[in-house]
């Protein structure tokens, strides 16, 4: 398993409880959220072994509190990060530079550890890795002063079966929690999940609330590549660590270690600014190295390959399998902005067993679309207008696309991804995308309009076999009472010749 | 009926052959029906009326805007004929509640609304070449006739000097009756219903030896065809009593000229001699009627009378003269504002006067 970085206390602190939702007044927010985060946990888990996800999650009314229950099957954790990851509170394993769901890898500790302080019960913690011979159940505790693990007991058993993958079970107070009325939100994120991971198996119960969610295909993605940061995009208290973790000598080779630097292009940066190329790493004006490495404009672009796309034949899918829409078109664009690599996909589909939306009054033609918003394989649930990507759909004139959303039932689906998750969003609820970069915006335009470009040659076509079909209709409408009334002006009892021939002329 | 024989031969021929033959043939059948808007109208010099130009309207059964109207057409001459066939003398309305119904297989009706199946009506009449009436089909008939005139009707003969104090209805098919003889000089065409009355019962035609007939108004069909028919049959000139105002005029127009919308039929309803005797735009300054008994012309009215003017056939020196007058001065009056002068000045003084005007011409 790969490094784990530490946060500081402070920093991650102010985050937690508004990330957990804990901080409203809506039992339903942290209810979701749990659910959420372990999800996104657990298929990342599985994501990195290539592993196809067979996830469960129990949620059991007790008395007055809840238990909560998450099973996956991805690679599992040795001991050592168990200790790591369960241990201190601010620890991620993903606070790298690579595209992954969680944004700092907290989200589901937060809710341990609120579990720990209000029902003062420990959590388990079984686990076992790829071929590990042994499965280890941990019983513990945070201490949250010290930041540390207390294990109260470990037990191992033979793993027999050659299980491998984490199951954690932890406790929280049902007045924190309401999963009742987080259900919908719950099913409407999990059915999301056959858009943006329809390789996975999910199950959810709470009673006899039960939500499974199918495996539509059996090729899992390559995990996102970790790469190194780039200059142009670092953020200071990741450059920081760096500079004080690294074992490079001097500033010329800490440089190179960078994504896309070479020493040329190291040197002329250092002349530039004037730095020493041997000054060592630890002794750098860290402040005047960061303003000069955001300003420098001669770094190579990053690379987009460590972006995870969901694929143009996962994404249809996963669109086919939840609304069977009689078109379906895929589009995608990578990019790179302030040294960040974004990548926008984008579906519409349009007919089918999508459902017309209510009419409203005063509702422009734009507002009947349903948008799907997806960031780094995570649907965004709810619906904010605001949102980037609600910006770019309303911007685009679809009228000059030959569709009218408010006739003909049309959905889009735009998945952003990218590794500098927090220029995309303003809060850690992962909501919307903020209006941070307009060039973002302009990425999904572009993207959505290539995918409108498929759709309007499929619209225009319809609409010729509609007016055909129409034509059609009211022709046999008519039919009979020229028929009828035909034959009976003719003195004619029989009407099949005259309806022979009056149907050879029209239809 | 005079055209019994032929009628359902016709029906058949006109319509229902014409689409067969085409059907046969293998081609899209169409319905050439003359077209019945003022662009296909004009005044003819020679006949002094309206009458239709020659341009006509192909209505198509296998086009989107033709195949409801072309299936209506087959449906409702096939309605007709089989009306005739069971000798029942429907009305317009009569017509249209036979053909209104939801056409199976659709939330559509056969009719929307009795526009429809009349203007169908006319259709049959102009493709047909036979009126409505002689399509047996019978309408609302409100005008009146009184004088010393003799009528055929079936077997009876009716005596219009024998009727008390009653008038004589004139029918929607008037060529069913015969006009035997007459001892009336003119005949005078009232507008009003009221003002017939009054001179019925005082029985004016007596005194002035005339035959009385009023059309209420905008005067239907047979109104028309009797005043033609008793200035063709009985050589009697027709002098026409309308309000002084726009509309009046148009009402005279229409007896004297025909109007636009059944040109096809005018040769049997105008009356082209037919004279204006008043009240005319001069005449409310000639007999001073006083200003409390004159109306102020409305927009709509003066707009009316310019566009009347623009007509070829109002276009006279002395319509022009009034509709200026009328322009100018922007007042008018009714036939009743002579009662100002006294209840008997109307039947008394002004209608004699104004016949001897003319006479005198």
């Amino acid at each position: 398993m790969s490094q784990v970085q530490v946060l500081s206390k402070s920093q991650a602190i102010i985050r937690l409880k508004r990330m957990a939702g804990f901080d409203t007044a809506d039992p339903a927010t942290p209810a979701f959220n749990v659910v959420r985060e372990l999800l996104e946990n657990s298929l990342d888990a599985c994501e990195d072994g290539k592993i196809a996800p067979n996830i469960k999650i129990d949620i059991k009314d007790l008395e007055d509190i809840v238990q909560i229950t998450c099973r996956d099957n991805g690679i599992g954790m040795s001991k050592e990060n168990v200790l790591k990851a369960f241990g201190s509170m601010f620890s991620s394993s993903k606070f790298r530079n690579r595209q992954s769901r969680g944004l700092f890898g907290i989200g589901g500790k937060v809710f341990i550890v609120q579990g720990q302080v209000t029902t003062d019960k420990p959590f388990d913690v079984a686990t076992a890795t790829i071929n590990d011979k042994f499965i280890s159940a941990y019983k513990m505790r945070i201490d949250i002063e010290k930041d540390q693990a207390i294990v109260e007991n470990i037990k191992t058993q033979e793993n027999k079966k050659g299980w491998h993958g984490v199951i954690i079970r932890f406790h929280l107070s049902k007045e924190e929690v309401d999963f009742n009325k987080a259900h919908n939100q719950i099913k409407t994120y999990l059915e999301n999940c056959y858009i943006t991971s329809p390789y996975a198996q999910i199950e959810y119960n709470y009673g006899d609330k039960k939500i499974k969610i199918h495996r539509l295909e059996s090729k899992v993605p390559n995990p996102a590549k970790e790469v190194p940061y780039h200059p142009k995009s670092i953020e200071a208290y990741a450059l920081k660590t760096l500079l004080n973790t690294t074992r490079k000598k001097d500033i010329l080779t800490f440089l190179t270690s960078l994504q896309s630097v070479g020493e040329l292009t190291a040197k002329d940066f250092l002349s530039k600014y004037k730095i020493r190329p041997d000054t060592p790493p630890k002794k750098i004006n860290f402040g005047q190295l960061l303003d000069a490495m955001k300003e420098y404009d001669k770094w190579l672009a990053p690379s987009t390959d460590c972006l995870s796309l969901i694929g143009e034949d996962n994404f249809i899918t996963g669109v086919k399998h939840l609304y069977n829409p009689d078109f379906v078109s895929y589009a995608s664009r990578k990019d790179v902005f302030i040294g960040i690599p974004f990548a926008v996909e984008a579906v519409i589909a349009m007919g089918g067993d999508i459902p017309k939306r209510q009419i409203r009054l005063n509702l422009k033609k734009e507002e009947f679309l349903k948008i799907f918003r997806y960031a780094n394989r995570i649907p965004l649930i709810g619906e904010y207008r605001s949102c980037l990507i609600n910006k770019a759909a309303f911007d685009i004139a679809w009228s000059s696309y030959q569709i009218d959303p408010s006739k003909i039932p049309t959905m889009v689906f735009v998945h952003i991804c990218t590794t500098g998750k927090t220029i995309l969003f303003k809060d850690l609820a992962k909501g919307m995308i903020i209006d941070n970069l307009p060039q973002i915006g302009k990425t999904i335009k572009l993207c959505l309009q290539a995918a409108l470009r498929k759709a309007r040659s499929w619209m225009s076509k319809r609409k010729q076999r509609e007016a055909a079909s129409r034509r059609k209709g009211i022709f046999e409408l008519y039919t009979p009472l020229i028929v009828n009334n035909l034959a009976s002006l003719l003195d004619k009892e029989d009407t099949s010749e005259i309806d022979a021939l009056v149907r050879r002329i029209m239809l | 009926m005079k055209f019994e024989d032929n009628r359902t031969k016709i029906l058949q021929e006109k319509i229902g052959n014409v689409v067969l033959k085409k059907l046969l043939k293998g081609e899209e059948p169409t319905l050439e029906i003359l077209k019945r808007d003022m662009s296909n109208v004009s005044f003819d010099k020679n006949k002094r009326m309206l009458l239709p130009g020659n341009e006509k309207l192909s209505r198509r059964m296998k086009s989107l805007g033709g195949v409801r109207t072309f299936a209506q057409t087959v449906m409702i001459a096939n309605s007709i004929r089989e009306a005739i066939l069971q000798k029942y003398h429907p009305s317009l309305r009569d017509v249209f509640y036979n053909n209104k119904f939801t056409i199976p297989g659709s939330k559509r009706l056969s009719l929307d609304s009795q526009e429809e199946s009349n203007s169908i009506v006319q259709d049959l009449e102009v493709l047909t070449g036979l009126s409505r009436e002689e399509l047996g089909i019978v309408a609302d008939s409100k005008g009146l006739l009184a004088g010393d005139i003799q009528l055929k009707s079936e077997n009876d003969i009716i005596d219009g000097s024998k009727m008390g104090s009653l008038a004589i209805p004139i029918p929607s098919i008037v060529d069913n009756l015969d006009l035997l003889k007459t001892k009336a000089e003119f005949v005078l065409v009232v507008e009003k219903g009221a003002i017939f009355e009054g001179l019925n019962a005082s029985k004016w035609w007596k005194k002035h030896n005339c035959i009385l007939i009023t059309g209420k108004g905008q005067p239907d069909r047979g109104t028309r065809r009797m005043v033609q028919r008793l200035h063709n049959e009985f050589e009697l000139p027709v002098y026409v009593l309308v309000d002084g105002d726009s509309y009046g005029f148009a009402i005279y127009g229409v007896y004297k000229f025909g109007s636009v919308s059944l040109a096809y039929q005018n040769e049997k309803l105008a009356c082209p001699d037919a004279k204006f005797l008043g009240v005319s735009v001069s005449d409310i300054y000639n007999y001073k009627i006083p200003k409390n008994a004159i109306i102020k012309a409305k927009p709509s009215d003066l707009k009316r009378a310019q566009d009347m003017l623009k007509t070829e056939w109002f276009n006279t020196p002395f319509w022009k003269k009034e509709f200026e007058l009328l322009q100018e001065k922007k007042e008018k009056v009714e036939l009743e504002s002579f009662s100002r002068f006294g209840y008997n000045y109307l039947a008394d003084k002004y209608i004699p006067e104004k016949i001897n005007n003319l006479k005198n011409k």
